[in-house]
């Protein structure tokens, strides 16, 4: 069955129709030469187009003759080249950047474009949402978007389509993040100023893409200005940023780093010092964090070009209480860090190929230390309880273009994953512990696949993605091999009417344990292994898209989808990583679980215009089931939210004044609540719970607005600009979370208080650039 | 998760100085009302007694505690190996039949109704085999002692009891009667066990155990929290079981040594039961509590008590 579809995929190219010319090169932006990423590139009046790959690349084949090539990238200005073509031609294009308030959608012809469940929303349209005490936050802004949806307030990660958090594939430059949270969630780990390009795809998903189940998060960070040396630096209440680019070489090659630190590391140097030198402190609790980006790259010629990149974050949490020299300290930290180093290369036209060597490593640890001083002796009890997950891969690809209406993809790609779950180190007395007590060893495991994409165009009107993927999972001498078939149709009615349509399989080899309690990160990263099957799942979707007044000024989309999980693994009722400090996990889960995840999106947005913006409304469901987890019904998944609306308005008033508004609602998520209390046989009050998320918190709702004042600096002429707004304008008491608020024996009653953090809060930063 | 709870508050507090106007509100989250109605059975069959059975309702999470938690009217029936033995008729809190006494070796379904709450039925429950202790043993100088070594003239008293495969535990304890007070304690370690508890061990369970006074009466209340062997472990007909006590009795001191015979509910229940359960830890998923009610929650459990009475001279 997998021979004769390869087979079948690999005949299309004896389908393709020869042309004589093939235009090839690269779109840049003016200025700075950072490659456009999904850059469109039309043949005026034929209704044939393509699009700049992730390095700005294209290759577009075209009749011979005179012709009218359009060149066009949302938020610049479209350069039309008219030329008689009469033998291959190689280009490099620059479109000079204009100022970007009117334009949503990033590419113009984006829903025959892109699969079905694609969104692409620009950069600078998402710096414009306003988030936490104003802070931009490129992946919070995302959950503005129908299907997508942040996790509860306070905790990591984002939902797409009713999927957990670690079903998503978030990769910077092609290297894996397995965090993206700082400050317990209240931040995404990206900085904003770094990034170049966002692409997500809920659905539809190209087969270059494995490993997760629910969605693929492809992010580009910038590559470096090679034109001049900029910088930008911005003060925020929260944190605080900067960013530096320039040549190393000018036209050759260029550096960009960019740096991001939370305000209190500095506030709170004095209990840091304070604390480091032995004096007294008082349950003094400290968080910080920062993130790192910088990236180089070198243009060998005009096809080959070398990029290194490299990006750190790190969340550090601690509460200390010392006192006559005895101390009790509680931290917990985790961070990321990749890197990739990728060679590009245009063999000629029509063939481009790529290596990337990737290293991504995430550590997790929740640990404790007493201090008795007796004497002059210390006595230390300890436990650090961590997680880690480390990975090392290649992965390589062609991409060859036979003709405009036929391109195909073809890679390999192996990653060595090295997994420590759960590890539990215990020192008594000041003696270290041998015994692992719960015996989670160190997991090798190897992780290799191989994909084949094929890009169809046979009619003007109708564009194929027909793909495979065969995956294998290596791991404790157990090999699992699984093929992955991925499919996507796109079909223009008519100019203003289309339809998508998608089908995928995707196989997941690692896992996310997350607690069903309060779902700060001390959720761990384990793998499949002989004893745990890989998760697998199956979407399909179909989509409908529709552009109407004036300019075709206005979209409405419409998708919906349906998504088959097996093989997923949860704790198991009563059970975590933490509580049960002393099992393996391996031991503490349930097996095979099943879920279901099926919903509908719309939105409609208006693209242009002083006034824009979207509405969008997410009806979804997601359920998993089990016959070890509430008597074997189906029961809601965490990450069921059943509606979700979403509003982004923006208003240029002013050439130097804009104007944002932002609201958002969704139907609270499911939780594990007493529904009762009933009187035991010892005549004890005890708590009846019906089962595993059997209750839901309260709804979440909030509207935010903000206005930006574009300026120069009256001295040098500096671009530089305030934020102003209001965070949670009707300061709507959000749940963040539940707490016991204390039991007294006597009174028999059990009262639950709901914490909610983040009331009415204007805020304000200041960027400059230079 | 009360750590993770409180590293939430701990950042909140860390973060207000950045919100400015901003300050954190506490609201009362409410479960006052019951979605669905149920009825609770409560139930220890224990051999030589008579039936008394809890028919309790359930009430709101966070609503104060009724003043009666149980249903008035409820029509409840007892089976004895699948024949009716009776309605049992509420009696202070209880709903009982002082006519019929419990059997070893039979099996007990309840059936109860209550008008507008779904009706439920226990599963069958075998009352357990009525347990045989061979012999009490006291050696005041006793050869080991307690797992601290905190007695000081330790003594040893051992208690063997014949094991019946048709029993799912087997619990044991000593009570000594204080003249004094006029109260029963609970007497001896069992240093067999030492620190070894029922969540280690899969042979071991955490039993509901049999308070019996000097003439032989069993106590209403039940003790939980002793420790308990399972039947299966017991890879011997008899077993024997060692208390180290203090050795300074008095003279005809009387010591009595309990042996309960628990069926398997007894046991799953224990299973399902986690030392961190309570109002403080309600925010914390559960392990599902056993229950045998149908329909309902609650437990029947059968229990058979034996004791024996040691005379120290």
């Amino acid at each position: 069955m997998i021979r004769l579809f390869f087979l079948i995929l690999f005949c299309f190219p004896l389908l393709a129709n020869a042309q004589k010319i093939t235009l090839s090169g690269r779109v840049v932006e003016a200025g700075s030469n950072e490659a456009l990423i999904n850059a469109n590139i039309f043949l005026v009046g034929q209704g044939k187009g393509t699009q700049t790959n992730q390095y700005g690349y294209f290759s577009f084949t075209i009749p011979e003759g005179n012709q009218e090539i359009k060149f066009s990238y949302s938020g610049y200005a479209p350069f039309v080249l008219k030329k008689e073509f009469v033998k291959d031609t190689i280009l490099s294009i620059k479109l000079q950047s204009i100022q970007l308030n009117e334009v949503i959608v990033k590419n113009e012809k984006t829903r025959e474009d892109k699969p079905v469940g694609f969104i692409s929303v620009p950069i600078q349209q998402l710096k414009k949402i306003p988030m936490v005490l104003g802070e931009m936050d490129l992946l919070k802004a995302l959950t503005m978007t129908p299907g997508i949806s942040p996790g509860q307030e306070g905790t990591s990660g984002i939902n797409v389509r009713g999927s957990s958090p670690d079903q998503n594939l978030i990769l910077l430059d092609e290297a894996p993040m397995y965090n993206t949270s700082h400050a317990f969630g209240y931040l995404s780990v990206f900085n904003p100023d770094a990034i170049k390009n966002i692409d997500v795809y809920k659905g539809g998903f190209p087969s270059r893409f494995g490993g997760r189940l629910a969605s693929v998060l492809d992010i580009t960070m910038k590559e470096g200005n090679n034109q001049e040396k900029k910088g930008e630096l911005s003060l925020g209440i929260l944190s605080s940023r900067f960013l530096k680019e320039g040549p190393i070489k000018k036209d050759k090659s260029s550096y960009l780093v960019a740096g991001r630190l939370m305000n209190t590391l500095l506030l709170q140097l004095p209990t840091h010092i304070k604390t480091a030198t032995g004096a007294d402190v008082d349950g003094v609790p400290s968080l910080w964090f920062y993130d790192f980006n910088a990236k180089f790259n070198h243009k060998f010629d005009n096809n080959s070009q070398l990029f290194f990149s490299f990006y750190s974050n790190y969340d550090y949490y601690k509460n200390v209480t010392q006192r006559y020299g005895n101390s009790n300290t509680s931290t917990l930290n985790w961070g990321n860090v990749t890197a990739s180093l990728r060679y590009n290369r245009a063999f000629n036209n029509k063939l481009f190929g790529k290596a990337t060597l990737i290293y991504s490593k995430f550590k997790y640890q929740l640990s404790g230390e007493s201090v008795l001083t007796q004497g002059d002796e210390k006595i230390k009890n300890s436990y650090v309880l961590s997680n880690s997950i480390q990975d090392i891969g290649l992965k390589t690809s062609l991409e060859y273009v036979y003709s405009s209406s036929f391109t195909q993809r073809i890679g390999l790609e192996h990653t060595f994953h090295l997994i420590s779950p759960g590890q539990l180190e215990i020192t008594k007395d000041n003696i270290e512990q041998d015994v692992s007590f719960n015996q989670n060893v160190k997991i090798y495991s190897q992780e290799s696949a191989l994909f084949l994409e094929n890009e169809i165009n046979p009619l003007s009107f109708l564009k194929f993605n027909i793909g495979g993927r065969i995956s294998n999972l290596f791991v404790n001498g157990e090999s699992y091999t699984n093929f992955e078939p991925r499919i996507s149709a796109k079909m223009s009615l008519n100019s203003q009417h289309g339809l998508k349509l998608g089908y995928t399989q995707m196989q997941q080899y690692l896992h996310q344990l997350t607690s069903n309690g309060i779902g700060i990160p001390n959720d761990i990263w384990v793998t499949a292994t002989e004893k745990v099957s890989p998760s697998r799942a199956r979407q399909f979707d179909i989509g409908y898209y529709w552009t109407f007044g004036k300019d075709d000024n206005w979209e409405l989309t419409l998708e919906t989808y349906q998504k088959k999980f097996t093989q997923l693994i949860d704790y198991q009722q009563g059970s975590d990583v933490v509580t049960e400090f002393n099992a393996n996990w391996q031991d503490i889960i349930v097996k095979d679980v099943i879920g279901k995840a099926y919903g509908y999106e719309v939105m409609v947005q208006k693209k242009q215009g002083k006034l824009n913006g979207w509405l969008s409304y997410t009806n979804a469901v997601s359920q998993r089931q089990s016959p070890e987890i509430n008597k074997g019904e189906w029961y809601y998944a965490r990450y069921d939210r059943r509606h979700n609306v979403a509003v982004v308005l923006n208003y240029q008033l002013t050439p130097k004044w804009s104007f944002t508004s932002s609201f958002v609602y969704q139907t609270g998520y499911p939780v594990t609540l007493p529904e009762a209390a009933y009187k035991d046989s010892q005549g004890i009050t005890r708590l009846y719970y019906s089962g595993r998320n059997n209750a839901r918190i309260s709804d979440f709702h909030r509207l935010d607005i903000g206005a930006t004042h574009n300026f120069k600096t009256k001295k040098r002429q500096r671009d530089a600009a305030w934020n102003l707004g209001i965070y949670n304008v009707y300061n709507r008491k959000n749940p963040n979370y539940l707490e016991i608020d204390g039991f007294f024996g006597g009174s028999q009653q059990l009262t639950i208080k709901q914490q909610s953090l983040l009331s009415i809060l204007p805020y304000f930063s200041y960027q400059i650039k230079f | 998760m009360l750590y993770i709870t409180q590293i939430l508050k701990k950042v909140g507090v860390l973060l207000s100085p950045f919100f400015l106007l901003s300050c954190q509100n506490l609201d009362s989250f409410e479960i006052n009302t019951v979605k669905e109605p149920l009825i609770v059975i409560q139930a220890n069959l224990i051999v030589t007694q008579s039936p008394k059975i809890y028919v309790g309702k359930l009430w709101g999470a966070t609503a104060p505690r009724p003043k009666e938690t149980f249903y008035r009217g409820a029509d409840v029936e007892l089976f004895e190996n699948g024949k009716s033995v009776g309605k049992l008729f509420l009696k202070d809190t209880l709903y009982q039949n002082s006519n019929y006494i419990i059997k070893s070796n039979t099996n007990y379904v309840i059936k109860a109704s209550v008008q507008g709450v779904k009706s439920v039925e226990s599963e069958p429950v075998l009352i357990p085999a009525d347990g045989v202790i061979n012999n009490v043993v006291y050696l005041k100088n006793s050869p080991v002692n307690s797992t601290n070594n905190t007695i000081r003239n330790p003594a040893l008293i051992t208690v063997t009891f014949r094991k019946d495969d048709s029993v799912a535990g087997y619990g044991v304890q000593l009570l000594n009667y204080d003249k004094s007070s006029k109260k029963y304690f609970s007497l001896g370690e069992n240093i067999d066990l030492g620190t070894l508890t029922f969540v280690k061990s899969p042979c071991l369970f955490d039993s509901y155990c049999a308070n019996v006074d000097i003439d032989g009466n069993i106590g209403n209340f039940i003790y939980r929290g002793r420790t308990a062997y399972l039947s299966k472990c017991i890879d011997t007909e008899d077993k024997q079981v060692r208390f180290v006590t203090g050795s300074g009795f008095e003279e005809n001191t009387r010591i009595i040594a309990i042996l309960t015979a628990t069926s398997q509910e007894g046991v799953e229940l224990s299973r399902t039961t986690k030392i961190v359960e309570g109002f403080q830890a309600a925010l914390t998923e559960p392990y599902p509590t056993y229950s045998n009610v149908k329909g309902g929650i609650g437990i029947v459990i059968g229990y058979n008590v034996t004791y024996k009475v040691l005379t120290i001279n």
